[in-house]
Protein backbone atom coordinates (compact mmCIF):
# COMPACT_ATOMS: atom_id res chain seq x y z
CA UNK A 1 0.00 0.00 0.00
CA UNK A 2 1.10 3.57 -0.71
CA UNK A 3 2.05 5.69 1.98
CA UNK A 4 2.42 8.45 -0.04
CA UNK A 5 -0.25 9.83 -2.44
CA UNK A 6 -1.22 13.25 -3.30
CA UNK A 7 -5.11 12.93 -3.25
CA UNK A 8 -4.75 12.11 0.59
CA UNK A 9 -2.69 15.19 1.02
CA UNK A 10 -4.96 17.28 -0.27
CA UNK A 11 -7.55 15.50 1.75
CA UNK A 12 -6.04 16.55 4.39
CA UNK A 13 -5.32 20.42 3.53
CA UNK A 14 -8.98 20.69 2.31
CA UNK A 15 -10.07 19.10 5.81
CA UNK A 16 -7.78 21.38 8.35
CA UNK A 17 -8.93 24.56 6.18
CA UNK A 18 -12.59 23.44 6.48
CA UNK A 19 -11.94 22.55 10.43
CA UNK A 20 -9.96 26.16 10.65
CA UNK A 21 -12.38 28.23 8.62
CA UNK A 22 -13.60 30.07 11.88
CA UNK A 23 -10.55 30.50 12.95
CA UNK A 24 -9.21 31.32 9.86
CA UNK A 25 -11.55 33.92 9.08
CA UNK A 26 -11.22 35.38 12.32
CA UNK A 27 -7.88 36.06 12.43
CA UNK A 28 -7.93 37.55 9.10
CA UNK A 29 -10.33 40.00 9.86
CA UNK A 30 -8.18 41.30 12.77
CA UNK A 31 -5.18 41.20 11.00
CA UNK A 32 -6.54 43.42 7.75
CA UNK A 33 -8.33 45.78 10.39
CA UNK A 34 -4.91 46.29 11.89
CA UNK A 35 -3.46 46.96 7.97
CA UNK A 36 -6.04 49.13 7.09
CA UNK A 37 -5.63 51.48 10.38
CA UNK A 38 -2.12 51.44 9.93
CA UNK A 39 -1.85 52.09 6.54
CA UNK A 40 -4.88 55.15 6.78
CA UNK A 41 -2.54 56.63 9.86
CA UNK A 42 0.62 55.78 7.00
CA UNK A 43 -0.94 58.09 5.18
CA UNK A 44 -0.49 61.23 7.43
CA UNK A 45 2.59 63.90 6.32
CA UNK A 46 4.03 62.67 3.21
CA UNK A 47 0.02 61.15 2.86
CA UNK A 48 2.07 57.88 1.04
CA UNK A 49 2.19 54.41 2.63
CA UNK A 50 5.78 53.67 2.27
CA UNK A 51 7.17 50.13 2.19
CA UNK A 52 8.66 50.17 6.14
CA UNK A 53 5.56 51.65 7.60
CA UNK A 54 3.52 48.61 5.87
CA UNK A 55 6.16 46.25 6.58
CA UNK A 56 5.84 46.96 10.36
CA UNK A 57 2.44 46.24 11.07
CA UNK A 58 2.42 43.40 8.36
CA UNK A 59 5.55 41.65 10.51
CA UNK A 60 3.64 41.29 13.31
CA UNK A 61 0.54 40.32 12.38
CA UNK A 62 1.61 37.76 9.81
CA UNK A 63 4.45 35.53 12.45
CA UNK A 64 1.84 35.46 15.18
CA UNK A 65 -1.44 34.77 12.91
CA UNK A 66 0.70 32.03 12.01
CA UNK A 67 2.09 31.06 14.90
CA UNK A 68 -1.00 30.85 15.87
CA UNK A 69 -3.03 28.69 13.02
CA UNK A 70 0.07 26.44 12.90
CA UNK A 71 -0.52 25.93 16.46
CA UNK A 72 -4.44 25.47 15.83
CA UNK A 73 -4.04 23.05 12.93
CA UNK A 74 -2.78 20.40 15.68
CA UNK A 75 -5.02 21.27 18.84
CA UNK A 76 -7.27 17.99 17.42
CA UNK A 77 -3.76 15.56 18.20
CA UNK A 78 -4.35 17.01 21.99
CA UNK A 79 -8.03 16.95 22.56
CA UNK A 80 -8.74 13.62 24.28
CA UNK A 81 -12.19 13.47 22.51
CA UNK A 82 -11.24 13.98 19.11
CA UNK A 83 -7.48 12.73 19.19
CA UNK A 84 -8.55 9.66 17.67
CA UNK A 85 -10.04 10.81 14.50
CA UNK A 86 -6.73 12.36 13.78
CA UNK A 87 -4.52 9.11 14.30
CA UNK A 88 -7.31 6.94 12.76
CA UNK A 89 -7.68 9.07 9.81
CA UNK A 90 -5.96 6.62 6.76
CA UNK A 91 -3.12 9.20 6.33
CA UNK A 92 0.77 8.27 6.46
CA UNK A 93 2.53 10.46 8.99
CA UNK A 94 4.51 12.17 6.06
CA UNK A 95 1.45 13.03 4.28
CA UNK A 96 0.35 14.96 7.65
CA UNK A 97 3.38 16.59 7.96
CA UNK A 98 3.61 17.64 4.57
CA UNK A 99 -0.34 18.90 4.37
CA UNK A 100 0.26 20.78 7.36
CA UNK A 101 3.30 22.44 6.65
CA UNK A 102 2.34 23.38 3.10
CA UNK A 103 -1.47 25.19 4.54
CA UNK A 104 0.92 26.55 7.33
CA UNK A 105 3.48 28.08 5.23
CA UNK A 106 3.00 28.55 1.54
CA UNK A 107 -1.08 28.60 1.40
CA UNK A 108 -0.75 31.27 4.86
CA UNK A 109 1.45 33.16 3.20
CA UNK A 110 -0.14 33.63 -0.36
CA UNK A 111 -3.41 33.91 1.39
CA UNK A 112 -2.28 36.45 4.36
CA UNK A 113 0.11 38.14 1.48
CA UNK A 114 -3.02 38.91 -0.64
CA UNK A 115 -5.50 39.99 1.66
CA UNK A 116 -3.15 42.17 3.34
CA UNK A 117 -2.50 44.03 0.47
CA UNK A 118 -6.66 44.64 -0.25
CA UNK A 119 -6.39 45.81 3.40
CA UNK A 120 -3.57 48.21 2.49
CA UNK A 121 -4.84 49.09 -1.02
CA UNK A 122 -8.24 49.85 0.41
CA UNK A 123 -7.06 52.10 3.45
CA UNK A 124 -5.16 53.53 0.44
CA UNK A 125 -8.07 53.82 -1.61
CA UNK A 126 -10.17 55.58 1.34
CA UNK A 127 -7.93 57.62 1.92
CA UNK A 128 -7.31 59.17 -1.38
CA UNK A 129 -10.92 60.76 -0.77
CA UNK A 130 -8.80 63.42 0.74
CA UNK A 131 -7.37 66.47 -1.82
CA UNK A 132 -3.73 66.12 -0.73
CA UNK A 133 -3.86 62.23 -1.06
CA UNK A 134 -3.48 60.46 -4.48
CA UNK A 135 -3.91 56.85 -5.03
CA UNK A 136 -1.02 54.77 -5.20
CA UNK A 137 -0.28 51.07 -5.76
CA UNK A 138 0.81 49.66 -1.99
CA UNK A 139 4.92 48.52 -2.12
CA UNK A 140 4.40 45.93 -0.63
CA UNK A 141 7.18 43.55 -2.31
CA UNK A 142 10.08 45.36 -0.63
CA UNK A 143 13.19 43.63 0.63
CA UNK A 144 11.57 43.34 4.22
CA UNK A 145 8.97 41.54 2.91
CA UNK A 146 11.30 39.17 1.29
CA UNK A 147 13.34 39.07 4.35
CA UNK A 148 10.11 38.42 6.79
CA UNK A 149 9.37 35.20 4.32
CA UNK A 150 12.72 33.87 4.90
CA UNK A 151 12.49 34.54 8.47
CA UNK A 152 8.74 32.88 8.98
CA UNK A 153 9.56 29.37 7.06
CA UNK A 154 12.59 28.95 8.91
CA UNK A 155 11.03 29.36 12.74
CA UNK A 156 7.75 27.88 11.33
CA UNK A 157 8.87 24.51 11.31
CA UNK A 158 10.07 24.92 14.69
CA UNK A 159 6.79 26.27 15.83
CA UNK A 160 5.17 22.98 13.95
CA UNK A 161 7.37 20.66 16.06
CA UNK A 162 5.94 22.28 19.07
CA UNK A 163 2.39 22.21 18.41
CA UNK A 164 3.03 18.47 18.25
CA UNK A 165 5.43 17.67 20.91
CA UNK A 166 3.51 19.86 23.77
CA UNK A 167 -0.06 18.91 24.70
CA UNK A 168 -0.33 21.99 27.01
CA UNK A 169 0.72 25.73 27.07
CA UNK A 170 2.35 24.91 23.41
CA UNK A 171 3.36 28.85 22.38
CA UNK A 172 5.13 29.27 25.96
CA UNK A 173 6.11 26.48 26.16
CA UNK A 174 7.87 26.27 22.21
CA UNK A 175 9.05 29.67 22.90
CA UNK A 176 11.31 28.82 26.02
CA UNK A 177 12.47 25.65 24.67
CA UNK A 178 13.35 27.90 21.15
CA UNK A 179 15.35 30.39 24.00
CA UNK A 180 16.91 27.23 25.89
CA UNK A 181 18.37 26.11 22.88
CA UNK A 182 19.71 29.65 21.36
CA UNK A 183 21.58 30.33 24.89
CA UNK A 184 22.86 27.30 25.04
CA UNK A 185 24.66 27.26 21.26
CA UNK A 186 25.88 31.19 22.33
CA UNK A 187 27.40 29.41 25.63
CA UNK A 188 28.50 26.83 23.21
CA UNK A 189 30.15 29.36 21.00
CA UNK A 190 31.52 31.44 24.02
CA UNK A 191 33.29 28.05 24.70
CA UNK A 192 34.65 27.45 21.78
CA UNK A 193 35.85 31.34 21.14
CA UNK A 194 37.46 31.20 24.33
CA UNK A 195 39.50 27.61 23.47
CA UNK A 196 40.76 29.21 20.00
CA UNK A 197 41.62 32.25 20.93
CA UNK A 198 44.10 30.81 23.65
CA UNK A 199 42.32 31.52 26.72
CA UNK A 200 42.37 34.70 25.99
CA UNK A 201 38.52 35.20 26.06
CA UNK A 202 38.50 39.23 24.52
CA UNK A 203 35.06 38.97 22.72
CA UNK A 204 34.19 42.09 24.76
CA UNK A 205 37.34 43.78 24.96
CA UNK A 206 37.89 44.90 21.31
CA UNK A 207 40.92 43.08 21.57
CA UNK A 208 41.58 42.27 17.83
CA UNK A 209 42.50 38.12 17.72
CA UNK A 210 39.17 36.85 18.34
CA UNK A 211 37.09 39.93 17.96
CA UNK A 212 38.66 40.11 14.67
CA UNK A 213 37.81 36.40 13.75
CA UNK A 214 34.04 37.27 14.92
CA UNK A 215 34.18 40.11 12.19
CA UNK A 216 35.35 38.31 9.62
CA UNK A 217 32.92 35.18 10.04
CA UNK A 218 30.23 37.66 9.74
CA UNK A 219 30.79 39.00 6.94
CA UNK A 220 32.15 36.26 5.25
CA UNK A 221 30.17 33.51 6.38
CA UNK A 222 26.59 34.61 7.24
CA UNK A 223 24.86 34.39 4.14
CA UNK A 224 26.34 31.14 3.84
CA UNK A 225 25.57 29.88 7.15
CA UNK A 226 21.77 31.14 7.46
CA UNK A 227 21.53 29.29 3.92
CA UNK A 228 23.06 26.48 5.65
CA UNK A 229 21.18 26.39 9.03
CA UNK A 230 17.77 27.03 7.25
CA UNK A 231 18.43 23.97 5.19
CA UNK A 232 19.46 21.84 8.14
CA UNK A 233 17.06 23.35 10.25
CA UNK A 234 14.20 22.92 8.58
CA UNK A 235 13.81 19.00 7.26
CA UNK A 236 15.33 18.43 10.87
CA UNK A 237 12.38 19.96 12.52
CA UNK A 238 9.69 18.25 9.78
CA UNK A 239 11.82 14.81 10.35
CA UNK A 240 11.30 15.65 13.81
CA UNK A 241 7.64 16.14 14.10
CA UNK A 242 7.03 13.19 11.38
CA UNK A 243 8.44 10.99 14.86
CA UNK A 244 6.30 12.32 17.11
CA UNK A 245 3.20 11.85 14.40
CA UNK A 246 4.29 7.52 14.92
CA UNK A 247 5.09 8.00 18.66
CA UNK A 248 2.19 9.56 19.87
CA UNK A 249 -0.36 7.83 21.64
CA UNK A 250 -4.47 9.24 22.30
CA UNK B 1 -7.99 -11.45 11.33
CA UNK B 2 -6.91 -9.76 14.38
CA UNK B 3 -4.40 -11.74 16.55
CA UNK B 4 -3.78 -10.83 20.18
CA UNK B 5 -0.35 -12.65 21.34
CA UNK B 6 0.75 -12.14 24.94
CA UNK B 7 -0.49 -8.99 25.27
CA UNK B 8 0.04 -6.58 28.18
CA UNK B 9 -0.71 -3.22 29.14
CA UNK B 10 -0.35 -0.83 31.76
CA UNK B 11 -0.62 3.11 31.79
CA UNK B 12 2.21 5.17 32.78
CA UNK B 13 2.49 4.91 36.68
CA UNK B 14 -0.97 2.56 36.88
CA UNK B 15 -1.76 -1.25 37.84
CA UNK B 16 -1.24 -3.49 34.71
CA UNK B 17 -5.18 -2.99 32.91
CA UNK B 18 -4.17 -6.31 30.38
CA UNK B 19 -1.97 -9.61 31.57
CA UNK B 20 -0.48 -11.51 28.50
CA UNK B 21 -3.90 -11.41 26.56
CA UNK B 22 -4.46 -13.65 23.71
CA UNK B 23 -7.28 -13.56 21.39
CA UNK B 24 -7.91 -13.67 17.65
CA UNK B 25 -11.12 -11.83 16.19
CA UNK B 26 -12.21 -13.83 12.76
CA UNK B 27 -14.25 -11.94 10.05
CA UNK B 28 -17.73 -12.55 9.76
CA UNK B 29 -18.55 -12.19 13.42
CA UNK B 30 -20.05 -9.52 15.69
CA UNK B 31 -17.99 -9.93 18.84
CA UNK B 32 -19.39 -8.70 22.60
CA UNK B 33 -16.61 -7.52 24.83
CA UNK B 34 -17.87 -7.51 28.50
CA UNK B 35 -16.46 -6.85 31.77
CA UNK B 36 -16.52 -4.86 34.83
CA UNK B 37 -16.11 -1.15 35.05
CA UNK B 38 -11.96 -0.53 34.55
CA UNK B 39 -11.44 -4.29 33.18
CA UNK B 40 -9.58 -2.60 30.14
CA UNK B 41 -12.52 -2.96 27.58
CA UNK B 42 -12.04 0.30 26.15
CA UNK B 43 -7.81 0.26 26.58
CA UNK B 44 -7.87 -3.20 24.49
CA UNK B 45 -10.00 -1.38 21.83
CA UNK B 46 -7.66 1.39 21.60
CA UNK B 47 -4.78 -1.25 21.89
CA UNK B 48 -6.20 -3.13 18.59
CA UNK B 49 -7.25 0.46 16.72
CA UNK B 50 -3.52 0.99 17.53
CA UNK B 51 -4.17 4.58 19.46
CA UNK B 52 -2.21 2.72 22.17
CA UNK B 53 0.76 0.53 22.09
CA UNK B 54 1.16 -3.03 23.54
CA UNK B 55 4.05 -3.12 26.45
CA UNK B 56 4.56 -6.54 25.80
CA UNK B 57 3.14 -8.89 23.33
CA UNK B 58 1.21 -7.99 19.72
CA UNK B 59 -1.88 -7.31 18.51
CA UNK B 60 -1.97 -7.34 14.37
CA UNK B 61 -4.64 -6.86 11.71
CA UNK B 62 -4.28 -8.93 8.94
CA UNK B 63 -0.79 -9.76 10.18
CA UNK B 64 0.72 -6.49 10.72
CA UNK B 65 1.33 -4.83 13.51
CA UNK B 66 -1.88 -2.38 15.02
CA UNK B 67 0.44 0.01 16.66
CA UNK B 68 2.46 0.93 13.09
CA UNK B 69 -1.26 2.99 12.01
CA UNK B 70 -0.36 1.71 8.03
CA UNK B 71 -2.80 3.51 5.88
CA UNK B 72 -3.81 -0.21 4.54
CA UNK B 73 -4.53 -1.37 8.24
CA UNK B 74 -6.45 2.55 8.46
CA UNK B 75 -8.92 1.94 5.84
CA UNK B 76 -9.80 -1.03 7.12
CA UNK B 77 -10.27 0.35 10.84
CA UNK B 78 -13.49 2.35 11.90
CA UNK B 79 -13.75 3.03 15.69
CA UNK B 80 -16.94 4.70 17.19
CA UNK B 81 -15.48 5.70 21.30
CA UNK B 82 -17.16 6.10 23.87
CA UNK B 83 -17.00 9.61 24.47
CA UNK B 84 -15.83 12.04 22.28
CA UNK B 85 -16.54 15.38 20.62
CA UNK B 86 -17.30 16.27 16.97
CA UNK B 87 -16.69 19.80 14.89
CA UNK B 88 -19.48 22.40 14.71
CA UNK B 89 -19.85 21.50 10.79
CA UNK B 90 -22.94 20.85 9.09
CA UNK B 91 -23.46 17.12 8.87
CA UNK B 92 -23.04 17.09 5.28
CA UNK B 93 -19.56 18.64 5.51
CA UNK B 94 -18.32 16.15 8.04
CA UNK B 95 -19.39 13.11 5.61
CA UNK B 96 -17.30 15.44 3.12
CA UNK B 97 -14.11 16.30 4.46
CA UNK B 98 -13.52 12.54 6.23
CA UNK B 99 -15.39 10.01 3.54
CA UNK B 100 -12.64 10.52 1.04
CA UNK B 101 -9.95 8.71 3.10
CA UNK B 102 -12.10 5.48 3.04
CA UNK B 103 -11.97 3.88 -0.40
CA UNK B 104 -15.20 1.93 0.45
CA UNK B 105 -16.98 4.57 2.00
CA UNK B 106 -20.66 4.37 0.44
CA UNK B 107 -22.29 8.10 0.52
CA UNK B 108 -25.86 6.24 -0.51
CA UNK B 109 -25.41 4.35 2.32
CA UNK B 110 -24.46 6.93 5.35
CA UNK B 111 -27.42 9.25 4.05
CA UNK B 112 -29.96 6.08 4.06
CA UNK B 113 -28.72 5.45 7.75
CA UNK B 114 -28.96 9.14 8.51
CA UNK B 115 -32.50 9.35 7.33
CA UNK B 116 -32.89 5.92 9.10
CA UNK B 117 -31.76 8.21 12.47
CA UNK B 118 -34.05 10.64 12.21
CA UNK B 119 -31.02 13.11 11.00
CA UNK B 120 -30.93 15.80 8.18
CA UNK B 121 -27.47 15.98 6.39
CA UNK B 122 -27.83 20.03 6.41
CA UNK B 123 -28.27 19.59 10.35
CA UNK B 124 -24.99 21.32 11.87
CA UNK B 125 -23.97 19.15 14.44
CA UNK B 126 -22.93 21.69 17.22
CA UNK B 127 -27.07 21.47 17.69
CA UNK B 128 -26.85 17.91 17.69
CA UNK B 129 -27.44 15.69 21.51
CA UNK B 130 -25.03 13.46 22.25
CA UNK B 131 -26.93 10.31 21.62
CA UNK B 132 -27.60 11.91 17.63
CA UNK B 133 -23.63 12.64 17.52
CA UNK B 134 -23.39 8.97 18.21
CA UNK B 135 -25.37 7.70 15.98
CA UNK B 136 -23.98 9.69 12.90
CA UNK B 137 -20.83 7.97 14.10
CA UNK B 138 -22.43 4.83 13.89
CA UNK B 139 -23.73 5.80 10.82
CA UNK B 140 -20.27 6.68 9.14
CA UNK B 141 -18.55 3.49 10.45
CA UNK B 142 -21.14 1.87 8.62
CA UNK B 143 -20.73 3.49 5.48
CA UNK B 144 -17.12 3.48 5.34
CA UNK B 145 -17.62 -0.46 4.76
CA UNK B 146 -14.31 -0.88 6.93
CA UNK B 147 -13.94 -4.75 7.47
CA UNK B 148 -12.90 -3.74 11.41
CA UNK B 149 -15.53 -1.70 13.11
CA UNK B 150 -15.00 -1.49 17.21
CA UNK B 151 -17.18 0.07 18.99
CA UNK B 152 -16.80 1.67 22.60
CA UNK B 153 -20.38 1.56 24.52
CA UNK B 154 -22.56 2.10 21.27
CA UNK B 155 -25.31 2.48 23.06
CA UNK B 156 -24.48 4.70 25.92
CA UNK B 157 -26.41 8.63 25.43
CA UNK B 158 -29.23 6.24 22.90
CA UNK B 159 -32.92 6.12 24.13
CA UNK B 160 -34.52 3.00 24.06
CA UNK B 161 -36.23 2.42 20.77
CA UNK B 162 -32.79 4.13 19.54
CA UNK B 163 -31.16 1.00 20.91
CA UNK B 164 -33.55 -1.64 19.43
CA UNK B 165 -32.62 0.14 16.18
CA UNK B 166 -29.12 0.19 16.56
CA UNK B 167 -29.15 -3.43 16.52
CA UNK B 168 -31.29 -3.47 14.16
CA UNK B 169 -28.80 -1.80 11.92
CA UNK B 170 -25.65 -3.66 12.89
CA UNK B 171 -27.41 -7.00 12.47
CA UNK B 172 -27.73 -5.78 8.77
CA UNK B 173 -24.40 -4.47 8.57
CA UNK B 174 -22.18 -7.64 9.44
CA UNK B 175 -21.14 -9.60 5.99
CA UNK B 176 -18.69 -12.43 5.97
CA UNK B 177 -15.77 -9.47 5.34
CA UNK B 178 -16.62 -7.61 8.20
CA UNK B 179 -15.53 -7.99 11.94
CA UNK B 180 -17.46 -6.12 14.65
CA UNK B 181 -16.31 -5.59 17.75
CA UNK B 182 -18.99 -4.00 20.45
CA UNK B 183 -17.29 -3.11 23.95
CA UNK B 184 -20.23 -2.26 26.68
CA UNK B 185 -20.79 -3.37 30.22
CA UNK B 186 -24.52 -2.39 29.34
CA UNK B 187 -25.12 -6.54 28.15
CA UNK B 188 -28.75 -6.55 27.77
CA UNK B 189 -28.18 -3.96 24.93
CA UNK B 190 -26.65 -6.87 22.73
CA UNK B 191 -29.05 -9.48 22.90
CA UNK B 192 -29.95 -11.12 19.72
CA UNK B 193 -27.30 -9.51 17.79
CA UNK B 194 -23.49 -11.37 18.77
CA UNK B 195 -22.25 -14.59 18.22
CA UNK B 196 -19.34 -14.40 20.16
CA UNK B 197 -18.50 -13.49 23.80
CA UNK B 198 -15.48 -12.19 25.26
CA UNK B 199 -15.20 -11.30 28.72
CA UNK B 200 -12.21 -9.56 30.46
CA UNK B 201 -11.54 -10.01 34.31
CA UNK B 202 -8.48 -9.42 36.51
CA UNK B 203 -6.88 -8.25 33.62
CA UNK B 204 -7.16 -11.48 31.89
CA UNK B 205 -9.64 -13.37 29.48
CA UNK B 206 -11.61 -15.12 31.57
CA UNK B 207 -14.11 -16.17 28.82
CA UNK B 208 -13.78 -16.61 25.00
CA UNK B 209 -16.53 -18.53 23.32
CA UNK B 210 -19.34 -18.20 20.31
CA UNK B 211 -22.67 -18.22 21.33
CA UNK B 212 -23.28 -21.15 19.40
CA UNK B 213 -20.86 -23.48 21.68
CA UNK B 214 -22.32 -21.26 24.66
CA UNK B 215 -25.50 -22.94 23.95
CA UNK B 216 -24.85 -26.29 23.13
CA UNK B 217 -23.39 -26.81 26.16
CA UNK B 218 -24.81 -24.62 29.18
CA UNK B 219 -29.08 -24.38 29.72
CA UNK B 220 -30.55 -20.88 30.95
CA UNK B 221 -33.67 -21.28 32.68
CA UNK B 222 -35.89 -21.67 35.71
CA UNK B 223 -34.28 -25.47 37.43
CA UNK B 224 -36.93 -28.21 37.96
CA UNK B 225 -36.25 -30.20 41.28
CA UNK B 226 -34.11 -32.74 39.72
CA UNK B 227 -32.42 -30.89 37.78
CA UNK B 228 -30.72 -29.22 40.79
CA UNK B 229 -27.37 -30.95 40.75
CA UNK B 230 -26.18 -29.53 37.35
CA UNK B 231 -26.40 -25.78 38.65
CA UNK B 232 -23.73 -23.63 37.91
CA UNK B 233 -24.99 -20.49 38.62
CA UNK B 234 -28.20 -18.93 39.97
CA UNK B 235 -29.39 -15.38 41.13
CA UNK B 236 -32.80 -14.96 43.03
CA UNK B 237 -33.02 -11.05 41.42
CA UNK B 238 -33.41 -13.29 37.89
CA UNK B 239 -36.63 -14.60 39.04
CA UNK B 240 -34.56 -17.89 40.17
CA UNK B 241 -33.26 -18.35 36.52
CA UNK B 242 -29.57 -20.02 36.68
CA UNK B 243 -27.18 -21.06 34.36
CA UNK B 244 -27.02 -25.06 34.36
CA UNK B 245 -24.88 -27.86 32.64
CA UNK B 246 -26.72 -28.44 29.45
CA UNK B 247 -26.58 -32.51 29.24
CA UNK B 248 -29.83 -33.75 27.25
CA UNK B 249 -32.22 -30.35 28.00
CA UNK B 250 -33.02 -28.82 25.15
CA UNK B 251 -31.07 -25.71 23.72
CA UNK B 252 -32.43 -22.10 25.40
CA UNK B 253 -31.34 -18.89 24.35
CA UNK B 254 -28.38 -17.34 25.84
CA UNK B 255 -29.19 -15.25 28.97
CA UNK B 256 -26.16 -12.63 28.53
CA UNK B 257 -26.34 -11.13 31.12
CA UNK B 258 -26.88 -14.56 33.30
CA UNK B 259 -23.90 -15.65 31.63
CA UNK B 260 -21.85 -12.62 32.71
CA UNK B 261 -22.87 -12.52 35.91
CA UNK B 262 -21.92 -16.46 35.82
CA UNK B 263 -18.71 -15.68 34.65
CA UNK B 264 -17.93 -13.13 36.86
CA UNK B 265 -18.69 -15.42 40.14
CA UNK B 266 -17.77 -18.65 38.57
CA UNK B 267 -14.94 -18.60 35.99
CA UNK B 268 -13.21 -21.63 36.93
CA UNK B 269 -16.52 -23.56 37.13
CA UNK B 270 -18.12 -22.18 33.77
CA UNK B 271 -14.85 -22.63 31.35
CA UNK B 272 -14.39 -26.17 32.96
CA UNK B 273 -17.68 -27.38 31.47
CA UNK B 274 -16.49 -25.78 27.91
CA UNK B 275 -12.60 -27.30 28.26
CA UNK B 276 -14.67 -30.69 29.22
CA UNK B 277 -16.64 -30.56 26.49
CA UNK B 278 -13.80 -29.75 23.96
CA UNK B 279 -11.80 -33.04 25.20
CA UNK B 280 -14.85 -35.46 25.00
CA UNK B 281 -14.98 -33.71 21.51
CA UNK B 282 -11.49 -34.67 20.83
CA UNK B 283 -12.13 -38.14 22.24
Amino acid sequence: MQEFNIQRIGGLIYRSIVLQKGAILTGLSVAGGLIFISSLLGLRGDHLVQSNEFIGVFSVTFILLGIVFTFGMFKEVHNKKVNHFYFLLPASPSERIIAAWFVASIMYTLVFTVFAYLAGQFAIIIGSVFPDTSFHVLPIFSAGYWRLLKLYFLIQPVFLLGAITFSKNRIGKTLLVALLVIFILFLYNMILCFVFSGGAFDVFTSDPFSTEGFNMAQKELSGLGTVLFGIVLVPMMLWAAYFKIIEKEV
Amino acid sequence: MIQIKNLKFYYPKGKIVLDDISLNFMPGNIYGLFGENGEGKSTLIKLMAGLLFPKGGYCQISGKDSSKRTVENLQDIFIVPEDFELSGLKISTFEKINSSFYPKFSQEQFYELIKEFKLSPEENIATLSFGQKKKLLIAFGIAANTNLLLMDEPTNGLDIPSKSQFRKIMASAVDQGKCIVISTHQVRDLHSLINHVVILGESKVVFDQSLEVVSGNLWFGRPKHDTQDSVLFSEPSFGGKAVLVRNDQEETEVDLELLFNAVVHKSREINNIFKNAHQDAGV
